[in-house]
């Protein structure tokens, strides 16, 4: 890893070249450990593990690929954490909020400068697709590691400079599972996990919603959902919609993060990051290592890594990804299995005394999966 | 007698772990953060209920957007960048006991919300009162602040 980061970032011109390398491996050497760190909330085999880590740093891949959809603002394609990781995926957002005119095969975020006549969307909206898609499938670059880095992710954009609407929703989740859109050409790669780092619209799910939901779960995918940043309220669509698996967000430390949406219905909670802890460990900071971007000195975007990751939308793709990996060795296994193998991979998380009904769990990867080959 | 003398006591601490339950339950109740919006006339796309990435609020696009990076990154002192303009941030007071809510509820303690809050440091305007969030965070659209109530208008709506 240390390697190729080097490669990438040294000049073209021998001699500078070698240079920077050799000051660049003597900088590193001290570091090496920390350079070549698993993220916190995968790591298995350190003494200090934090207590949400899922621990899947212990379990290598199975032979089938699994492919997750990951419906958000779209994927930034040349990001190189992703680099082998991608599908050709979609573009859904309607004409009504579609900047490009209409849906296409270009599943790209819109541009950097794009506006929505006043409506004013943060620049970080941007880069939520490729976040999320690294956390499930990231391939270690500069330690962007995802859960499954054999994992080919589906990117379907829903989410444009204008908003996103609920009918494209819909539409994202059937041609993400295979099934028929009109005036869409079929999915080639139907997903065996949806992931959706998205959280609003109504308290209650709505019927088109759920159909849509019950569809593709009888197609055979795994639906799994953010519950939403609302600190503490219940869940928001599509969390709330039967047959999906909805998941709230821990600290390294295995608590329930204030943000976190509190529900009885809520399925799974898992590492989702936070404000920093006070404790003297590698997971103090507390966040998720994602694939993103930053501006460049002469005004421009590059493609960066980044420990920055905070929200439900991050504890989502870690169990999109578990899921991944679960299925490369089960891959006959289906959404309506899950309830009878829940118990086997989950772990006790505090109950917040705001919710006597909650029986929050986290989740933990079992170790009768195969060990990852060193 | 004896009976008496024991059971005030027993009672006490009960009622105290009551209260204690009562007030730390109720403090997330409390904070409502909420963003500002754009003129109703220049929606664009009005009555369409729409998703937010991560966001709660069913209300509609002229609300601006933002995501919980961004609201732990503006009590942070980072500058969020909303199109071309940044994002504001109304603040009371550090020590204002609603203040240390807001940024208890965030993680932040008292002692690091007052590093960030030296005038130099991202977009924070400070407000005296409560009183004065509602207008604070319209007129320095885009911004972000707290309520006690869910509070939604022309002006203002919930945002998380």
């Amino acid at each position: 890893m240390v390697q190729t980061h080097l490669i990438f970032y040294a000049p073209q011109k021998g001699a500078l070249r070698l240079l920077c390398q050799l000051l660049a491996a003597a900088l590193l050497s001290t570091h090496e450990a920390y350079a070549d760190a698993l993220p916190w909330y995968l790591e298995a085999d350190k003494q200090d593990v934090a207590p949400a880590s899922i621990h899947s740093a212990a379990v290598t891949p199975g032979t089938t690929p699994i492919t997750v959809a990951v419906i958000d603002s779209g994927v930034l394609a040349e990001h190189p954490a992703l680099k082998g990781a991608l599908l050709p995926g979609y573009d859904m957002v309607g004409a009504q909020r579609n900047l490009r005119g209409d849906r296409s095969t270009n599943f790209a975020p819109d541009a950097r400068d794009a506006t929505c006549g006043q409506k004013l969307v943060s620049s970080s909206f941007r880069t939520h697709g490729t976040e999320v898609a690294s956390l499930i499938a990231g391939n270690g670059y500069d330690n962007a590691w995802g859960v499954n880095p054999k994992a080919k992710v589906l990117p379907v954009r829903i989410f444009s400079t204008c908003g996103m609407s609920p009918d494209d929703m819909v539409d994202a989740i059937r041609w993400s599972a295979g099934l028929p859109v009109r005036g869409v050409p079929t999915n080639p790669y139907p997903a065996k996990v949806i992931n959706i780092s998205i959280a609003g619209g109504a308290t209650q799910c709505r019927s088109d919603l759920q159909r849509a939901i019950h569809t593709a779960i009888q197609a055979g995918a795994f639906v799994v959902a953010a519950a939403g940043n609302n600190f503490q309220r219940p869940l928001a669509e599509p969390a709330n919609c039967e047959g999906v698996i909805s998941v709230g967000a821990l600290s390294a430390e295995n608590k329930i993060e204030n943000y976190s949406a509190l529900d009885p219905r809520t399925t799974i909670y898992t590492a989702g990051g936070g404000p920093n802890l006070t404790v003297n460990h590698q997971w103090a900071k507390n966040k998720l290592r994602v694939a993103t971007t930053e501006s460049s000195f002469g005004g421009g975007e590059q493609f960066t890594v980044a420990d920055k990751g905070i929200g439900t939308s991050f504890a989502a793709p870690l169990v999109s990804g578990f899921l991944s990996l679960w299925l490369s060795y089960r891959p006959n296994v289906g959404p309506q299995d899950w309830v009878s193998y829940v118990d086997s991979f989950v772990r006790e998380v505090p109950r917040l005394e705001k919710c006597v009904d909650c029986n929050p769990r986290g989740l933990v990867v079992p170790e009768n999966i195969v060990r990852r080959s060193k | 007698m004896k009976k008496l003398t024991h059971f005030p006591r027993h009672l006490q601490i009960f009622v105290s772990l009551l209260l204690a339950l009562i007030a730390h339950s109720s403090r997330a109740d409390a904070i409502v953060w909420s963003c500002s919006r754009s003129e109703p006339k220049q929606t664009t796309f009005e009555g369409i209920k729409a998703f937010r990435i991560e966001n709660l609020t069913t209300k509609d696009t002229d609300t601006i957007s933002i995501t919980l990076l961004d609201l732990y990154g503006a009590y942070g002192g980072e500058v969020i960048q909303m199109g071309k303009n940044h994002l504001s941030v109304c603040s009371l007071p550090p020590k204002d006991p609603l203040q240390i809510t807001a940024m208890e509820l965030l993680g932040y303690t008292p002692e690091e919300f007052l590093k960030v809050s030296q005038p130099s440091k991202g977009a924070l305007i400070f407000i005296p009162s409560i009183h004065q969030m509602q207008k604070c965070i319209h007129e320095n659209h885009p911004a972000i602040g707290f309520l006690k109530n869910v509070v939604e208008n022309e002006r203002v709506a919930p945002c998380f």
